[in-house]
């Protein structure tokens, strides 16, 4: 991942590093030596584990955030009826 | 309210059944709650659904009913939000530039163990992380730790999670790199994981993991 800067040992991570590939993986897979290094630290850190685990939470939250919107939201009395009119407008001009 | 009537309604879409004079009565709500989840300005939501109504009703002819109606509007909706994400972007290109990354100070500055953890500032534990899917005050608070985004990181990450689009599809969108795209992305995550951290867990939030 080119966030990361350049270190002299790909490998070893700094949680830094790792705290990025732990946003990273969920957009796109990693390359072999990013997997290998990221593993590698999860192995030794507890608190990247943790971490990485609530941003896959996260991740599974955001994707189920919609469904659970209160049913309250809705256009506006008056947005409805300026849109209405609009589209009723452009309706019977097309016509 | 049918002042449109059956008798003007388009070849191909009187045999879909479609007729715009209810549009904004059914699908209203619905379409304005896509926008709205994704451009959290109420305004340019609004615009939003009109917007889609009006390119609908230029397309009527070619609707012929093979998608519900719905997810018809749906997809005109997408495409329109899409076009206001790469206008928003082109007007403001240092919007997305300049973003202050609320984890930064939570890594060790110097020394042998700079960029680790400091313990103190590091991730915490969630307790009850499951059971916290099934209470609407967790809802209430995530929707809120959304809104408390940098608009910019929000629209992008929702744009990321919601829509589905690969970090390819949003570089090339929003015309940036796709280096900046993923630091976007972290910094929408390590916002909202702080903010759930701070305002849901928090209460019982504990120290050092057992690694």
């Amino acid at each position: 991942m080119n966030t990361l800067r350049t270190r002299r040992n790909p490998f070893f991570l700094k949680c830094k590093d790792a705290a990025a590939l732990a946003s990273a993986q969920l957009d796109e897979p990693l390359s072999w030596s990013q997997r290998f290094g990221f593993q590698l630290h999860l192995a030794i850190c507890g608190w990247c584990r943790r971490y990485a685990r609530q941003l896959a939470f996260l991740q599974l939250c955001i994707r189920r955030l919609p469904s659970e919107a209160p049913e309250n939201v809705k256009l506006s009395d008056q947005a409805r009826q300026r849109i209405q009119a609009v589209v009723i407008q452009a309706h019977e001009r097309k016509n | 309210m049918t002042p449109g009537g059956e008798p003007s309604l388009a070849a191909g879409a009187e045999r879909a059944g479609v007729d715009p004079a209810v549009w904004v009565r059914d699908y209203g709500d619905l379409l304005f709650r896509c926008a709205v989840a994704r451009v959290r300005n109420v305004a340019s939501a609004e615009d939003l659904v009109q917007v889609t109504f009006l390119a609908a009703l230029k397309s009527l002819d070619s609707f012929r009913g093979k998608a519900p109606e719905k997810h018809w509007l749906t997809g005109i909706l997408m495409n329109k939000i899409g076009d206001y994400f790469r206008r928003i972007a082109r007007e403001n290109r240092a919007g997305l530039e300049n973003l202050d990354d609320a984890e930064q100070e939570c890594f060790k500055r110097d020394g042998f163990s700079a960029d680790c953890w400091i313990h103190r500032l590091g991730p915490k534990k969630w307790a009850a992380q499951e059971a916290s899917l099934d209470q609407k005050e967790f809802w209430a608070t995530l929707r809120q730790c959304c809104s408390r985004l940098p608009v910019k990181l929000s629209e992008v990450y929702l744009m990321r999670e919601l829509d589905g689009k690969s970090t390819t599809e949003i570089c090339e969108l929003l015309s940036v790199s796709p280096n900046h795209v993923g630091v976007i992305l972290h910094r929408a995550r390590a916002g909202l994981r702080r903010c759930l951290e701070l305002r849901w867990f928090g209460r019982a939030a504990t120290g050092e993991p057992k690694p």
